[in-house]
């Protein structure tokens, strides 16, 4: 059988049982040092064997978790986490609490990391290029070939990495002034724009923190910030803040763009504006503000705005005057707005005038110092332009370039294929990879030393100016890979008297030297507090980040040069215009070889394991095609054949690719799977930043006549009338918040589905105005509850084995539009459940505690459970699905894994659930409210799930249940769900709801 | 392995064994009396004999004899198996604590240079499984001894085994039968649970709710000595 996890050994053989530790992963590496042990390929079979530790470390209880703090960049944002260590490998990714900016939640991709971690398809060991393939090569031949190339490069020298901060960016910069090396910072979706537009306006190339949470009224010009611009979890973390109902706010959200995506999809207004006007759409409505509010903003910006009256931005955008002025009122009634600027999906020829217009809007608005932060800002490193990386292109081709040496990204993938990196990349007498995949750009490469995987190394991360984090290794590597910056030490160029020198390490160590506060006594100790805490905060204003540090805020006023500034008179094409968009899943292509985010249907559109090309209805029908049906969409530079997704979100002279798919290396899911939308763009770039156009390419659609039905895991796009998503408006909600006196005692007789001696009925909140669709709880059920990914055939055959799904669902508005309510669904944990008198075995039963129970022991597989469950959250094991090694390593020893034949489903973390009153017995009391955390509740960037005990009338899930707002799902039913609702909170004009207090 | 560490190596090994010399002396009174027996004057060569030559069991790769280790040194369970009362697991003692006494005694017996040898080149000795549970049953040492269980009701009388034996079947009846001990067997749900064991009831009881079966665990479930619930061991 072919499935998605492809072949490898049977989960279960291989899996050492907690005490069968096996010495290669014994030694979990703390704050007490490396070692280098070294792992051959495969696994032993050591199911039959106790081995035991020749020296256990302290803080290893054998069968006891062990959290290790550490810090990754694993997407757009840098995030502390928490790696849970059983018995020497990480089993999972829980977020750092005390990471403040994302207050402990990851994102979906950040949860993946594991599977990047574990992925088989790493490079295990040294590579050498022999003709068209790669031999097995040592160390001390690598390492030597790749000194000659250093010492004696056949021309220039360039280091071309990822975006670096902290000790790695110090070193690399010593390291390249010692071997003259010049350093490219390659990053796909930099944010030079945003720093151009910021230097233009205030003189600072810094980004500001965009404060979300005091913000009544947030309009983004095509950032994404719910899913992949600049720092979705935190940014997500405080939207969901500013729309908190109960606590009487909820700010408004309208997204300007030519397509919803996950962002626009959350948004309460869609202002369907033509890709590439951005900038006059934000121009025009801060001219409408200037003139409502004035102030001596408005008057000095009086001549730039001039130009843009409401109707010639109309004539441009395709946006009716009244609705650019009807935004612009908006804004300047409204308390305290704040514009953001456009994300890669919006980013243009034009790049830096857009997101300089959005400045200029802030700046009316009065939000510079207030929604918008100057020096507290996020750092993530500074990149080389696109400019420059087309520049690298043309001298690599022309020969001048003698070694590249690549770290940490991967350009011949991410850059549009016309611009020729690939071919100019062969042109390289030698380069030199310290890849950890077989990517595009490693494939390419002369040589292969592989580095370590993040959680394998040391390393910081810059995360705000008062901030930097520390990564710690929380596991011995897997393979004989080695730190990143030890390879490139260990190649530098000998007698070099400049350049760094010994191992990584103690460089980092040296350069944390200047973090310790004076006073806190000897630096040993400090720094195993740091690394213990995984970073420090604040640090204190030394070193490298004392300017930025030390600066004020930028206040409002905007620098004299700004108020001259030329837009260029971009008007958008009248022809179709595509729109390529990264996606949760996938961000810049790194998930595409991680089956969780494969498997993870993408938000918008629920499509899994493929690309697809999202048409409007109108245009669909113009063409003759419906979903399913595959078109050819070309470009000047290319052309890509994918299967069409109708989609009403999208401007019907715009077509929609999503980024990420199309890989033709990578891995075994990510090679030869969907398009590169990146094919057809030209790779024009912004003058001013040098950024790249991913916006604005003309396109031509045609139908192919073949048909390749994509895998949509949605069944139904509207719950049809039977209240499953509940939507309603703001007046409405805030009417019956107000009008609603709860007794909670009464709660505590309604928790009647336990055992009426047991103190437990657990139960969940999940608040769908605050779900944002993200998908971080769905990667993390994965990875808690070792649930299979199946595959794109299985997948559209509805055999998915996702135990919690984020239903989509659109809701009609008064005006013609619609909003999309996000729904995760799990087992509801029914009081009287369907599933339960119909198991002929009693393989699934209702615990003392409220839990419907599957014993996966008993279960026969009939079947007649999941064909009697009316939320449809039961999964079947069709085939027993496969963890091919290393990723078996990753499975929880804690849940069973599953084989053929066996119902599954959501326990509510039952085996967190069991932990902790083990430990409530242990200690002679009972479960305090929040001691449980289930794995879904843990990651959610929004807090959108709350889990806790019903019976307690103070705990947090019953204040929650109890809400005015709160409904059963097919409440009509009486299943008597142990999982309550609250609904969306829209300003859109919903059609009345029809909400009638179902929850009691 | 640089001299550095071999010197680091010794002296933790010296340590070890002046704790191991002062465990032996506190713990010595208290493991008397939990031995069945008292000591019987077996030397280590015959230990290791007795273990080669028993016949239940698998033969371990050193032939570790748990009679002479616990009745002849009057060793505790649990100067081993440190994790029994903190962990799911009972664990597997590291090598250190073999090396603790084993650095010195055992002196000339064949089994302990090799141990020794295993040491000095870092490899851990791969001792046999005994008590295998299936992968679908999460078990944890802690709480039973939480509630004085004590090893021997489980695992049988360890200190008189040449060479350890399953003693215990580990089927779910087993468990049920010590679980269920104090408490009633003729729980409707229980009894519908179990029916392969027990007979299910001649009425349902359908008194409780709307429900067809109405599976409620009523409250003779809580005087039961341990959990019944599948999902206690079962997720």
């Amino acid at each position: 059988m072919k499935n998605g996890n492809g072949s490898g050994p049977k989960p279960g053989t291989d899996m050492p049982k907690p005490e069968a530790t096996r010495r290669e992963f014994l030694k979990v590496l703390g704050v007490a040092g490396a070692g280098a042990a070294a792992v051959s390929c495969g696994p032993p079979d050591t199911a039959d064997k106790l081995i035991p530790y020749l020296v256990q470390p302290d803080e290893i209880i054998p069968g006891t978790n062990t959290l290790y703090a550490t810090a990754l960049r694993a997407g757009a944002e840098p995030v502390g986490v928490h790696a849970v260590v059983r018995d020497g490998r990480i089993i999972k990714l829980e977020g750092d609490p005390d990471f403040e900016p994302t207050r402990g939640r990851l994102s979906a991709l950040d949860q993946s990391v594991l599977q990047d971690l574990y992925d088989p398809d790493r490079v295990t060991r040294p590579r050498r290029r022999e003709g068209d393939g790669f031999v097995e090569a040592s160390w001390d031949d690598g390492l030597e070939a790749a000194k000659a190339a250093v010492a004696r490069p056949e021309g220039a020298l360039v280091l071309l990495t990822g975006p670096v901060t902290g000790a790695t960016a110090d070193l690399m910069q010593q390291w390249a002034a010692a071997a003259g090396a010049e350093h490219v910072v390659y990053e796909p979706f930099g944010l030079e724009a945003l720093r151009t537009a910021n230097v233009i306006a205030f003189g600072r190339n810094e980004i500001p923190s965009y404060e979300l949470d005091r913000a009544d009224l947030i309009v983004s010009f095509g950032a994404d910030f719910l899913e992949t611009w600049l720092a979705p979890v935190e940014l997500a973390g405080r939207f969901a803040r500013a729309r908190d109902i109960e606590s009487g706010q909820h700010a408004k959200l309208a997204y300007i763009g030519p397509r919803r995506s996950l962002t626009g999809t959350n948004a309460d207004e869609w202002v369907p504006a033509k890709a590439g006007s951005e900038a006059l759409v934000a121009l025009g409505v801060a001219r409408v503000v200037a003139a409502e509010n004035g102030g001596p903003i408005a008057a000095r910006l009086a001549t730039l705005l001039a130009p843009y009256s409401p109707g010639v931005v109309a004539d441009a955008s395709g946006i009716p005057a009244e609705r650019i002025e009807a935004l612009g009122r908006e804004m300047a009634a409204a308390r305290a707005p704040v514009a953001l600027p456009p994300g890669v999906a919006a980013q243009g020829a034009d790049a830096t005038d857009a997101h300089f217009a959005v400045t200029v809007l802030n700046a009316v608005v009065g939000a510079i110092g207030n929604t918008v932060r100057f020096s507290e800002g996020p750092i993530r490193g500074e990149a080389s332009s696109y400019s420059d990386m087309a520049e690298l292109t043309r001298r690599m081709t022309q020969g001048e370039i003698g070694t590249v040496i690549v770290s940490g990204c991967n350009p011949v993938y991410s850059m549009p294929a016309a611009g020729g990196f690939a071919q100019a990349l062969g042109q390289v007498s030698t380069v030199i990879s310290l890849a950890t995949h077989m990517d595009e750009t490693a494939s390419g490469a002369g040589w292969i030393l592989p580095a370590h995987h993040a959680l394998e190394a040391w390393g910081d991360i810059e995360v705000r100016p008062s901030w930097r984090a520390l990564a710690q290794p929380a596991m011995q590597p897997l393979f004989d890979t080695r730190q990143m910056e030890d390879i490139l030490l260990g190649i530098a160029p000998e007698g070099s008297e400049t350049g760094p020198a010994g191992d990584f390490k103690t460089f980092l160590q040296d350069s944390w030297r200047a973090l310790q506060p004076s006073g806190s006594g000897s630096f040993e100790r400090w720094w195993r507090r740091a690394v213990q805490a995984g970073g420090a905060r604040p640090i204190p204003a030394a070193g490298r980040l004392s300017g930025q540090a030390q600066a004020q805020d930028a206040g409002p006023e905007l620098l004299e040069a700004a108020t001259n500034y030329r837009f260029a008179a971009v008007s958008p094409s009248d022809g179709t215009q595509l729109v390529v968009s990264p996606t949760v899943q996938m961000y810049d292509g790194r998930g595409a070889n991680r089956s969780w985010m494969q498997e993870l249907p993408d938000p918008v559109t629920r499509i899994v394991w493929n690309s697809w090309v999202e048409l409007h209805p109108d245009t669909a029908e113009e063409l003759g095609v419906r979903t399913g049906d595959v078109v050819e969409v070309s470009s000047a530079s290319g052309s890509v054949q994918a299967s069409v997704y109708i989609y009403r979100g999208i401007r019907p002279d715009t077509v929609g690719i999503p980024l990420g798919q199309g890989h033709t290396a990578y891995g075994r899911h990510a090679a030869g799977r969907g398009v590169n939308a990146l094919d057809l763009l030209a790779g024009d770039s912004d003058a001013r930043s040098g950024a790249l156009a991913f916006s604005g390419t003309p396109v031509q659609i045609r139908a192919t006549g073949e048909r390749s039905p994509l895998a949509v895991m949605q069944g139904s796009d509207t719950d049809l009338g039977r209240e499953i998503a509940e939507i309603m408006g703001v007046a409405e909600a805030r009417t019956a918040i107000r009008e609603h006196h709860v007794d909670l005692s009464e709660l505590v007789k309604e928790a009647y589905d336990s055992d009426p001696k047991s103190p437990y009925r657990w139960g969940m909140s999940v608040d769908l105005n605050a779900c944002t669709g993200c998908g971080a709880c769905v990667t993390a059920c994965y990875a808690e509850n070792n649930i299979p990914a199946v595959g794109e055939a299985l997948c559209a055959q509805g055999r998915e084995m996702s135990w919690m799904q984020i239903e989509r669902f659109y809701e009609e508005t008064n005006d013609g539009d619609f909003q999309t309510v996000y729904q995760p669904v799990m087992c509801q944990q029914c009081g009287d459940a369907p599933c339960e008198p119909v198991c002929p075995v009693y393989a699934t039963y209702h615990t003392p505690e409220g839990l419907n129970a599957q014993i996966y022991n008993r279960c026969v597989g009939t079947r007649y459970c999941a064909n009697n469950c009316p939320y449809k959250v039961r999964r079947f094991n069709w085939y027993t699905y496969e963890f091919p090694y290393p990723l078996n390593l990753q499975l929880n020893p804690d849940v069973t894994v599953r084989e053929t034949g066996v119902m599954e489903k959501c326990s509510f973390c039952v085996q967190r659930i069991n932990r902790a009153k083990n430990e409530a017995k242990r200690e002679g009391r009972l479960v305090a409210d929040g001691e449980i955390v289930t794995a879904c509740m843990q990651t959610c960037p929004t807090h959108a799930i709350t889990f806790g005990n019903l019976k307690d009338p103070e705990s947090e899930v019953s204040r929650k249940a109890k809400s005015a707002l709160s409904y059963h799902v097919l409440d009509e039913l009486n299943t008597r769900p142990a999982v309550t609702y609250r609904p969306k909170v829209t300003h859109a004009e919903v059609a009345a709801s029809g909400h009638e207090d179902a929850g009691h | 392995m640089s001299v550095g560490h071999r010197l680091t190596g010794a002296v933790v090994v010296l340590i070890g064994l002046a704790v191991t010399v002062w465990a032996l002396g506190s713990i010595r009174s208290s493991a008397a009396q939990e031995a069945v027996g008292g000591p019987s004057g077996m030397t280590a060569a015959e230990a290791i004999t007795a273990h080669e030559a028993a016949t239940e069991g698998p033969a371990q790769p050193i032939p570790f004899n748990h009679r002479f280790h616990t009745t002849e040194l009057q060793l505790q369970c649990r100067y081993c198996h440190t994790s029994t009362d903190r962990s799911q697991v009972a664990s597997m003692p590291e090598m250190q604590v073999c090396m603790g006494c084993h650095l010195i005694a055992g002196n000339g017996l064949e089994p302990i240079d090799r141990l020794r040898e295993m040491s000095q080149n870092g490899q851990p000795v791969q001792w046999e499984r005994v008590y295998k549970l299936p992968e679908f049953v999460q078990f944890f040492h802690e709480p039973h001894l939480r509630n004085e269980i004590q090893c021997q009701e489980c695992h049988g009388p360890v200190e008189s085994m040449d060479r350890v034996y399953q003693y215990s079947s580990l089927r779910m009846g087993w468990c049920l039968d010590c679980h269920m001990q104090d408490g009633q067997t003729t729980d409707v749900a229980t009894d519908r649970l179990l029916f392969e064991t027990y007979p299910p009831p001649e009425t349902p009881d359908r008194s409780e709710g709307p429900g067809l079966y109405p599976l409620r665990l009523d409250e003779r479930y809580a005087s039961t000595r341990g959990p019944i619930d599948c999902v206690a061991c079962h997720y």
